[in-house]
């Protein structure tokens, strides 16, 4: 749809993507299952490890909001919505 | 040992607010905690002996601060002679998701303060045979209480009180984390690290607590999801149950307002009557009873607002708009949750004031406090009424748009545009170093608990009654001041030189009493003040008699159509106003030109877009930023905006 196309722009143009270096939650595909590998260094580490995502966590992309920003993820039955930015410092494999 | 303080934390969306009501009820009292913004609600619990205060901490996720919020529940629990300190806590957790509700708990264990812990919701999230294992748990925490409830229903509460009665604390302590050390403030390194240790414990300790082992669940997004966040019916359902909630608003507030508009002129009256005349019976029947009045008129909006806000909570609705709005409001330099605040001010800035406290972001807050006066209010449809009917002719553009109709929309759209404008230079000046987040919990579904949504209702009302209205009551008692005393006599000269009708005949002595009323409020100093103001009104296109009615409507926008009825000594027939139009229409300048032209009129309508002419707003902002720089800063952009505009708008039409 036109909008996705308008979001996968927003995660090329943003700094904290390392997208082309490895595979994070912001580019992770609608469904599929994943489990954390690391967190990149930020000050909002701490903060998405309190939120439940530490290393070994799977984590299901449930949806996404209209623009592909902000996503919501399935970590271990609850439903946490985080923005993109926030979503492209977790490496996931 | 009996406790006299307990402090209730836990993540957000576990039902710590449900057990925080149903311990306390109707007992709670909302307070400060000294130095920041953040509300300290409180209440208290009658023991068979004593009683104990209740304290109900901001919703965190870890009592390492990322917000204000956050950093008060951290300043609390460290500081042992912090006034709030609590002897006690109970943690209140989700037992639907242990592992993430559980981190809190291991690092309030390790504070070594007497520690509670409340399973919620356990019944549903321990059904189909799993079972939490009391035993193994006390093996690890010996002397920690677990009490299972169920909040909705108030199952358990009872168990939960009878712990405090009883009092506990930790024997044979071990924590969890040898080292830690809460009192200095670790840095993020440290901070992942212990988190992480923190996690691995829990791994190893929920198969030991709970008795069946976790059957991965498949996670299946619901079908109301799918709907509430679509690119389309998303948006669409938004805009209807907005334009439901402020077809209730408008249609309903009415009705309690007229009420209450009725009782205090019947009591002010009243009171004219019967006290002797003279200063006391003035003060107390134009200055404090409409002063009460004034107060009183906001209740049927902030209650109704809330009410239909709470429910959108309760279910879960909210969060949803959040998510979806979140990416558009975001290069306004506000975020997601901006969005109910703002579109609430467009009934009542009141109200959505009070809302914006669930922005957990200070910058982000108070830009969405600064600019909500912006959005068009309730208050301002009778002087755009008036200034419509005015100078704007009823005649169709485009063979099918009424031009009155359009000029009203425009001014909607004008506020709403300035709102986002000046949030954007508001994300530039004001600095900040919290980094803007939006993680964010999607609870599910639920129906609302009513006691729940009743009880904020009725604390949020009580807020602004207590907190904005002594700021509304003084600057009311200020206002009649003004508008009552003049000068020495001047006053009295003035009301001498009106000639006293012969014949008590009504109609003459109605237009005599209109005339005493017009020459008091000339004379005063409110009406000296008018008339000093003209040089600084007449560039935007303003008379004295403008000036004036400025001046007393800042106690509130509509006060602006009565001022005019005195000033042109009318009857303010609080409807159609033609009398009141005639008079307005034949005024002339010196120069014979007509005062209310297409310039003025429209000059006037875009000043009160923009000027914070309300007083009640200017008290709420005071109490929600527990200070005075905001709303002055507010009232002094607002003013100065509203005069550039006026003076633009005046320009380009005369």
């Amino acid at each position: 749809m036109w909008y996705s196309k308008l979001s996968n722009n927003i995660v090329d143009l943003h700094p904290y993507n390392h997208s082309k270096l490895s595979q994070t939650l912001a580019n992770t595909a609608l469904g599929s299952k994943v489990k954390v590998n690391k967190l990149i260094s930020s000050d909002i580490s701490s903060k998405l490890l309190e939120m439940g995502l530490y290393q070994g966590q799977e984590v299901e992309v449930l949806f996404k909001a209209p623009f592909g920003d902000p996503i919501a993820v399935n970590i271990n039955g609850y439903v946490l919505s985080l923005r993109l930015n926030e979503a492209s410092l977790v490496e996931v494999i | 040992m009996k406790f006299q303080k307990i402090a209730l934390i836990g993540n957000p969306n576990t039902g710590k607010t449900s057990i925080f009501n149903r311990l306390t009820g109707l007992n709670q009292h909302v307070g400060n905690f000294p130095g920041v913004t953040v509300d300290k609600k409180s209440g208290k619990l009658k023991l068979s002996e004593t009683t104990v205060e209740i304290i109900d901490l901001p919703g965190t996720y870890s009592i390492y601060p990322r917000s204000k919020d956050e950093q008060v529940v951290l300043d609390v629990l460290k500081n042992k002679n912090h006034p709030d300190h609590p002897e006690a806590l109970i943690v209140v957790v989700d037992a639907s998701n242990l592992e993430r509700n559980l981190l809190l708990f291991t690092q309030v264990y390790d504070l070594q303060i007497p520690v509670m812990l409340v399973l919620n919701m356990s019944d549903i999230a321990f059904k189909s045979g799993k079972q939490f294992d009391h035993q193994a748990f006390h093996e690890r925490f010996p002397g920690v209480p677990v009490v299972e409830t169920n909040a909705r229903i108030g199952t358990g509460i009872n168990r939960i009180i009878e712990n405090i009665d009883l009092g506990f604390n930790a024997y044979n302590f071990e924590a969890i984390i040898a080292d830690f050390d809460i009192f200095s403030s670790p840095n993020t390194e440290n901070q992942t690290d212990e988190t992480n240790k923190r996690y691995q414990f829990i791994k190893t300790l929920i198969p030991k607590i709970i008795s069946q082992k976790e059957n991965k669940k498949q996670f299946k997004v619901s079908w109301l999801d799918k709907i509430l966040i679509h690119p389309f019916f998303g948006y669409l359902i938004f805009a209807g149950i907005l334009m439901l909630l402020f077809q209730l608003i408008f249609s309903l507030a009415s009705y309690p307002m007229d009420m209450i508009d009725g009782v205090f002129g019947t009591l002010s009256e009243y009171i004219q009557a019967k006290l002797p005349a003279g200063l006391f019976s003035d003060l107390l029947s134009q200055g404090i009873v409409p002063g009460l009045g004034g107060v009183i008129i906001f209740i049927p909006q902030i209650a109704l607002l809330f009410l239909c806000l709470g429910i959108l909570e309760e279910t879960g609705y909210m969060s949803r708009v959040v998510f979806i709005m979140d990416r558009l409001m975001r290069p306004f330099g506000l975020n997601g949750k901006s969005v109910v605040p703002l579109l609430s001010s467009a009934a009542c800035a009141i109200p959505g004031i009070m809302a914006t406290r669930t922005i957990s972001n200070w910058k982000e807050r108070l830009i969405t406090i600064m600019v909500a006066p912006l959005m068009s209010c309730s208050a301002r449809i009778p002087v755009y009424t008036l200034l419509i009917a005015l100078v704007i002719p009823s005649q169709k553009v485009l063979g099918f748009l009424n031009l009155q109709g359009l000029v009203l929309f425009s001014l909607y759209a004008l506020g709403l545009i300035s709102a986002l404008l000046v949030s954007l230079v508001m994300k530039w000046l004001i600095k900040s170093n919290e980094t803007s987040i939006l993680m964010l919990e999607l609870p599910e579904f639920k129906s609302p608990r009513w006691g729940n949504v009743f009880i904020s209702l009725f604390e949020k009302v009580k807020v602004f009654i207590f907190d904005a209205g002594k700021v509304i009551l003084a600057v009311s008692i200020i206002l009649w001041a003004l508008a009552s005393f003049g000068p020495g006599d001047r006053i009295e000269k003035a009301v001498q030189k009106i000639e006293k009708p012969t014949k008590a005949t009504d109609p003459q002595m109605e237009v005599y009493e209109l005339q005493i009323k017009n020459a008091k409020l000339e004379n005063s100093y409110m009406g000296i003040l008018g008339k000093t103001i003209e040089p600084v009104i007449k560039p935007i296109g303003y008379d004295w008699k403008i000036g004036i009615s400025l001046l007393t409507s800042f106690a509130a926008r509509e006060v602006f159509v009565g001022s005019m009825a005195t000033i042109y000594s009318v009857q303010d027939d609080g409807e159609t106003n033609l009398g009141l139009m005639q008079k307005m229409r034949a005024e002339k300048w010196s120069d014979g030109k007509p005062v209310y032209s297409l310039a003025t009129g429209l000059s006037l309508m875009v000043f009160y877009v923009y000027a914070m002419q309300c007083m009640a707003t200017l008290a709420i902002v005071k109490r929600e930023t527990k200070s005075w720089k905001w709303p002055v800063i507010q009232i002094l952009y607002m003013g100065a905006l509203a005069y550039i505009a006026s003076f633009i708008v005046f320009k380009l039409f005369s």
